[in-house]
């Protein structure tokens, strides 16, 4: 059901919307640093109520500043939604063989039981990844991936990793295509009538993707060393630069988040 | 506390429980990603701490292929566009959900286990960012599950199928096949160990099991089969890549 969106737009729709964010002027580095950060508090955490909070204010950081539609969000919202329903319902069902807790159920000779324990560690769990998730669109819906790559290559991961991401990164689009022209004719060709039949025909788009893929990146290299590559990617970045306001902002919201969780721990002496 | 039910408030809750069940048969398991913020913090950070040698290891190798011919590099991108790409394929839908196969297993009969930590680490980032599959803090442990332990059974079990002379479709698909499950099985038991009930891990290794095995079995079988095709398909339209990378060497053909 996550994969309704197999066609080429609809499935990098993070990598449109980043395209078009009110928060692109942003500087990068500060944008993953921030995200990053409060994503660690927030699984540091554990807790309904930071979750819950650090959930609403990407939700509305990503609407006011970032200027995302309310409805792609939303969308965006329901694909981690049913893994988690499903995640949690496991965690909030114990099996054991005799009844306890608080809701219990008899299946053969166990017992399927919700005890107070569980049902709060459920809940916990649901918000801190609500949270959580919130927080990876906020970085993914208002950061290009080229962005992402550059504050990688800055924290000095290896070359030849940031070259195979640009990479990737460029093919993605480019086999996004031809996957989606090999789809749409067998489509058209009722290639997808059938499980028999829609496996086989998976197969053979899938193996005509590779081979026309290992056949392009051959043409590709050529072309690539044609003008005088020889194992460096050169791109011109020009990243927005780092602004007082922005990193003040976002280290109040840090504060403010550290203040919440320090109340909800019980650290700070009532 | 106990609440007593009578005999029909027990038939409705279970009639409710049907509805919660076909959401489980339904779910976009896809590929069997914890989702981000999942983990507890330890768990993350263990796993991460599990995969650095894997992936230390697997930068060497890479880096050992690429000075030996540089067009290896775009061949390895290839894979990984390949490997993210396979999420969006149209599959044969499988007990109602479209599941998509992982590609990893693939890539390690291929081209080796070695490569395909590092790259099946930036896939699962990208996937993570681009299409929120994964995430972030749950890296490690994704990583750890489909881009070392999947891979590195695909490549022992087609191995031992080669040294047992089997066809070589048959050893495809059983390598990938296998592959996948096992990735299930790893990603079960990080689940489990992560959040194990008051029965202990084992019960809630069981649960994660079972609940996960209707979609991952079937999407297993299917994915063995497509590699097969894809290997079919790849020794008749690329043998010359195919030699490239050391698939066909010793064949001769």
């Amino acid at each position: 059901m996550a994969h309704r969106h197999s066609h080429g737009s609809g499935m990098l729709m993070l990598d449109t919307l980043a395209a078009h964010s009110g928060l692109r002027n942003v500087s990068p580095g500060l944008k993953t640093g921030f995200c990053v950060l409060v994503l660690l508090l927030c699984v540091g955490a554990s807790d309904t109520v930071v979750g819950i909070f650090v959930a609403l204010s990407m939700v509305f950081f990503m609407v006011f500043l970032g200027k995302t539609p309310m409805c792609h969000i939303v969308r965006l919202l329901k694909i981690p939604l049913l893994f988690l329903c499903v995640s949690c319902l496991v965690i909030l069902l114990e099996v054991v063989r005799e009844p306890l807790g608080l809701w219990q159920l008899k299946v053969g000779s166990w017992w399927l039981c919700v005890t107070s324990e569980s049902l709060h560690r459920a809940v916990t769990l649901f918000f801190q990844a609500m949270g959580a998730v919130c927080c990876l669109y906020a970085l993914s819906s208002s950061t290009p991936m080229p962005q992402i790559i550059e504050v990688l290559r800055r924290c000095h991961v290896p070359a030849l990793v940031i070259e195979l991401m640009y990479l990737i990164y460029r093919y993605l689009f480019v086999l996004l295509e031809v996957q989606r022209q090999l789809t749409v004719a067998a489509t058209a060709r009722l290639g997808y009538v059938g499980l028999r039949r829609s496996v086989s025909t998976a197969g053979r788009v899938s193996g005509t993707l590779l081979a026309s893929s290992f056949r392009r990146s051959r043409v590709c290299f050529d072309a690539m060393e044609s003008r005088g590559y020889d194992g460096k990617l050169a791109f011109l970045s020009h990243a927005p630069r780092l602004r007082p306001t922005h990193l003040l902002a976002a280290a109040a919201y840090v504060l403010a988040l550290l203040g919440l969780i320090f109340v909800r721990k019980g650290w700070l002496c009532p | 506390m106990k609440i007593k039910l009578t005999n029909r408030e027990r038939r409705a809750v279970m009639a409710s429980c049907v509805p919660a069940l076909m959401t489980a048969l339904g779910t976009p398991v896809s590929a069997m990603h914890i989702m981000e913020g999942f983990l507890p913090q330890t768990h993350a950070i263990v796993w991460g701490v599990v995969c650095l040698p894997f992936l230390v290891w697997s930068f060497l190798s890479i880096r050992k292929i690429v000075s030996q011919h540089r067009k290896a590099v775009l061949l390895l991108a290839m894979m990984g566009a390949y490997a993210f790409v396979l999420s969006a394929l149209k599959m044969p839908s499988v007990t109602g959900s479209s599941s998509h196969p992982t590609g990893t297993g693939l890539g390690a009969v291929l081209f080796g286990p070695a490569p395909m930590a590092l790259l099946g680490m930036i896939v699962l980032l990208f996937q993570a960012i681009l299409l929120a599959h994964g995430g972030l803090t749950t890296l490690g442990a994704n990583t750890f599950s489909m881009a070392i332990a999947g891979p590195f059974v695909s490549f022992g079990v087609y191995q031992l199928c080669k040294k047992l002379k089997l066809s070589r479709l048959v050893a495809v698909g059983l390598a990938c096949g296998l592959g996948d499950l096992f990735t299930y099985c790893v990603t079960s038991v990080q689940l489990a160990l992560a959040h194990p009930g008051q029965a202990g891990v084992l019960a809630s290794l069981t649960e994660f099991l079972s609940i996960f095995a209707l979609t991952q079995i079937p999407l297993a079988i299917v994915e063995g089969i497509l590699s097969a095709i894809v290997v079919m398909m790849l020794e008749s339209f690329a043998k010359p890549e195919l030699r490239e990378i050391g698939y066909l060497v010793k064949e001769g053909n």
